[in-house]
């Protein structure tokens, strides 16, 4: 009986290492292929030379705002769904919820005229429309999730003393439902800093790209220079990794409420 | 629920700001795609030219969205089968408190917070036929047959973004998994215990039934993802070698900005919400039908 416990720890810790092996391999080839030919100051070159740092600029100020408007729009929606009454509430969810299924591809064409026309092409603004209605159905679902967990009895307490509804859910709703709030934020964060399809079709102007549409240049400018390619693309994945590693339990905590739950 | 003075105004109020964008960005969108598929059309001109169901005739005797029709089918049953087994398997695994599994749980979800799009440069780089560091490896250990240009080969390519797609997301699976597993009593696997089952009796007979609302809805997801697999195709491939590797996605990109086709790639993006809305009816279904908790 001992034995076979041993033997099975034994067998667990094996696949376990195996498995970080196969996940992290890839990415010690990144850094090892990062520092061939000028060692650190590949990194160097790339930081000083490229203004990597102004397309870490673009992205994040696309993805704030993306992130405040989704957010934003998901706690009101979220919370009407969740814990008002009104007819056609269903109906709303799902055809809501039906953007989930929506393929990005599908819709390239019609809202690049959208944005064609509106004379909107190379801004970020012609970004915001797209990216709110691909990102936000899923984090609906994480909102809502989190209202629906929120008891009654606690906001009519509050609208009983008076309170306005407004108030109550931005005073007593809101803060209480903070994880899935968070879990919100993270993954409306994560779908905007790495979308790829509509930054490469809309943003034309080189200065105006996103981190995730640089690489492709790079590949075009380095050429066959792997180990500043490497670096460039090492310098943009550290920092998303990076917020992963501190930001872990929010990230997978509350996704089984999420994506299990009707 | 709430029922207080003006739910039912704030109600609407709260909910139209989404509704406006999901009217403008997807049901806008479809109209427009449906109308414009059966024009014949190159995204520049104001003149459209109605040309019926051309496209659609067109679209099906095109041997290339053959293609494309057979490697989303190809990408949904890999992605989803080897996802799902290694997801249950994995999770099963760390289901047991062991010295490090949370930090291994960590590094496993990890590849999904990360951007396909530079997964699928490093990979590029790495398989790279000359100066990747695969072929290298493959080399040195003497497997000299394992090394070859397995992107540029029209056979093998699409199995690599197949592959590389189930390095990314294989964590995703497992954490749904775990959070399903952990959802499941302890008393049920004790007694299991007690009455001598072996792990594997375990697993097909209590912990496989128990996670199957997750298996269906990684399933779903997985289904949906394949549709709409772009990025790394983009990256990799950019639809070749000879077509080989074209999904609906990038074949729509090359129709409309490519060869400025729009009519095609309009009948191409309603052929896509078809399947979409086709998933939809059966996911519905199977809701209702109650065998899911």
């Amino acid at each position: 009986m001992k034995k076979t416990e041993a033997m099975k720890k034994i067998v667990t810790y094996l696949i376990t290492l195996l498995l970080i092996a196969i996940i992290l391999i890839p990415i010690l080839i990144l850094i090892y292929g990062s520092l061939k030919g000028g060692g650190i100051k590949n990194y160097i070159d790339v930081l000083t030379n490229y203004h990597i740092e102004m397309y870490f600029k673009n992205s994040i100020f696309v993805t704030v705002i993306v992130v405040v408007m989704v957010v934003f729009m998901d706690i009101l929606a979220g919370f009407a769904l969740s814990k008002l009454q009104f007819p056609g509430k269903n109906f709303i969810y799902v055809f809501l919820l039906s953007a989930l299924l929506l393929p990005a591809a599908a819709i390239m064409v019609p809202v690049f005229q959208i944005s064609s026309k509106l004379g909107i092409l190379n801004t970020y603004i012609s970004l915001v429309g797209p990216y709110v209605v691909l990102i936000a159905p899923f984090n609906l679902l994480t909102v809502k999730n989190g209202f629906d967990a929120l008891p009654n009895t606690v906001l009519e307490a509050a609208l009983i003393d008076g309170c306005s509804t407004f108030k109550a859910l931005w005073k007593i709703a809101v803060p209480m439902c903070r994880p899935s709030i968070m879990m919100a934020v993270i993954w409306t964060f994560l779908s905007s800093w790495n979308e790829y399809l509509f930054a490469s079709i809309m943003l034309r102007e080189e200065s105006m790209m996103t981190i995730t549409v640089i690489p492709t240049k790079f590949q075009q400018m380095y050429g066959g220079n792997t180990g500043k390619l490497f670096a460039s693309l090492f310098i943009i994945i550290i920092p998303v990794m990076i917020v992963y590693f501190i930001l872990q339990k929010f990230v997978t905590s509350g996704m089984n409420d999420g994506a299990v739950k009707e | 629920m709430i029922n207080y003075r003006n739910s039912k105004k704030l109600g609407y109020l709260f909910v139209i700001p989404l509704c406006v964008f999901v009217f403008v960005f997807m049901v806008y969108p479809i109209i427009y795609n449906i109308q414009n598929s059966f024009h014949d059309w190159n995204g520049i001109e104001v003149e459209k030219t109605f040309i019926g169901l051309q496209n659609y005739i067109e679209l099906f005797r095109d041997p290339i969205f053959k293609t494309v029709l057979k490697n989303f089918a190809l990408f949904a049953v890999f992605t989803v089968g080897v996802q799902c087994v290694l997801g249950l398997l994995i999770a099963n695994l760390f289901r047991k408190k062991f010295f490090g599994r949370d930090i291994a749980k960590a590094i496993v979800f990890m590849p999904a917070v990360l951007s396909s799009v530079i997964i699928g440069q490093i990979f590029f780089r790495i398989m790279d036929p000359n100066v990747g560091y695969l072929n290298s490896f493959f080399k040195a250990v003497g497997l000299d047959f394992l090394a070859g240009a397995w992107l540029s080969d029209p056979k093998t390519a699409f199995f690599v973004i197949i592959i590389i797609n189930i390095w990314q997301w294989t964590g995703y699976s497992v954490t749904l998994y775990y959070g399903a597993m952990m959802g499941i009593s302890n008393d049920m696997y004790e007694a299991a215990k007690i009455d001598g089952a072996s792990g594997f009796q375990i697993l097909k007979s209590i912990t496989i039934p128990l996670v199957r609302g997750t298996t269906y809805n990684l399933t779903i997801i997985g289904v949906i993802g394949a549709l709409k697999q772009y990025d790394l195709v983009a990256v990799m491939t950019a639809g070749g070698p000879a077509n080989s590797t074209q999904t609906f996605a990038s074949y729509m990109y090359q129709a409309s900005f490519g060869t400025y086709r729009q009519g095609y790639a309009s009948a191409i993006a309603v052929v896509m919400f078809i399947i979409a809305m086709i998933i939809t009816i059966i996911q519905l279904r199977m809701y209702n039908s109650k065998t899911l908790y």
